[in-house]
């Protein structure tokens, strides 16, 4: 399930543009995915698409999110980690068109 | 200090807490010292007495631990600012909670709301101008 906000958000909006997956979406806003419309996650508070997230492996050191977000609220999920492999796995599956360069310290948090 | 410190701090003293995490926010931001530790628990102070406003018993909790634990390093004052008070009410305000956690949010007992003090150290102590 990667990253996710708890119910501390405070709705802030700072991590939304932040994500290289566009996997952030602000509380009651429906998200897309490949062309599809789906339901808001959460109406209340800013949201993460397990499917979209990344942790921001393939683009970043550290997850985005959670390097912005002033209350701390953007969390790995405890009960549902995922590997690496996984992870990297979909950053290329969410970006078809992008040729990523072999993981490293500054595109895997993995790696540090 | 900047200016949004100041207006942070009225703001949180006048119990404008969404306003007064909002400008501390926009300050922590931009600023880059190994201090904006001290700043961002500021933030969390704000939220948590913000969620608490709101009755988000849990995201209160949460939020003033995490300023507890990120203020401890700058106890008793920092800048000009005397932080024992807000931080000894913060965890006042936890242990309440978790004493009252079956009571109804709008029933609570608990403690008026913490002000930061601010002033400077003068011999024998920290004299407050706030
Ligand atoms: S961890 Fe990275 S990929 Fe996941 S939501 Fe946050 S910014 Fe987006
Ligand atoms: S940065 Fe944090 S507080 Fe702000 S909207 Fe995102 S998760 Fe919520």
């Amino acid at each position: 399930m990667a990253t996710f906000i708890t119910e501390e958000c405070i709705n802030c909006g700072a991590c939304e543009p932040e994500c290289p997956n566009t996997a952030i979406y602000a509380g009651g806003v429906q998200w897309e995915f490949q062309g599809a419309t789906h339901d808001a996650i959460s109406n209340d508070f800013y949201y993460i698409v397990p499917d979209k997230c990344t942790e921001c492996v393939g683009h970043f050191e550290k997850e985005q999110c959670a390097a912005v977000c002033p209350v701390d609220c953007c969390v790995p999920d405890p009960n549902k980690p995922e590997t690496e492999d996984v992870l990297y796995a979909r950053a290329k599956q969410l970006h078809p068109d992008r040729a990523f360069a072999e993981l490293s310290p500054a595109t895997s948090r993995f790696r540090k | 200090m900047d200016e949004r410190l100041d207006l942070g701090i009225r703001e949180f003293n006048g119990g404008r807490y969404f306003e007064a995490h909002d400008i501390l926010e926009d300050f922590w931001e931009g600023y880059r010292e190994p201090d904006r530790v001290l700043l961002q628990a500021l933030i969390h102070a704000a939220v948590g007495f913000y969620h608490l406003d709101n009755g988000n018993l849990k995201g209160c909790r949460s939020q003033l631990s995490k300023a507890c634990t990120k203020m401890r390093a700058y106890l008793p004052e920092y800048w000009d600012l005397l932080l024992e008070p807000l931080h000894s009410s913060m965890k006042e305000h936890i242990d309440l909670i978790d004493e009252q956690r079956h009571t109804r949010t709008d029933s609570l007992d608990l403690p008026v709301r913490p002000r930061i003090q601010r002033g400077h150290r003068v011999a024998g102590g920290f004299l407050s101008i706030s």
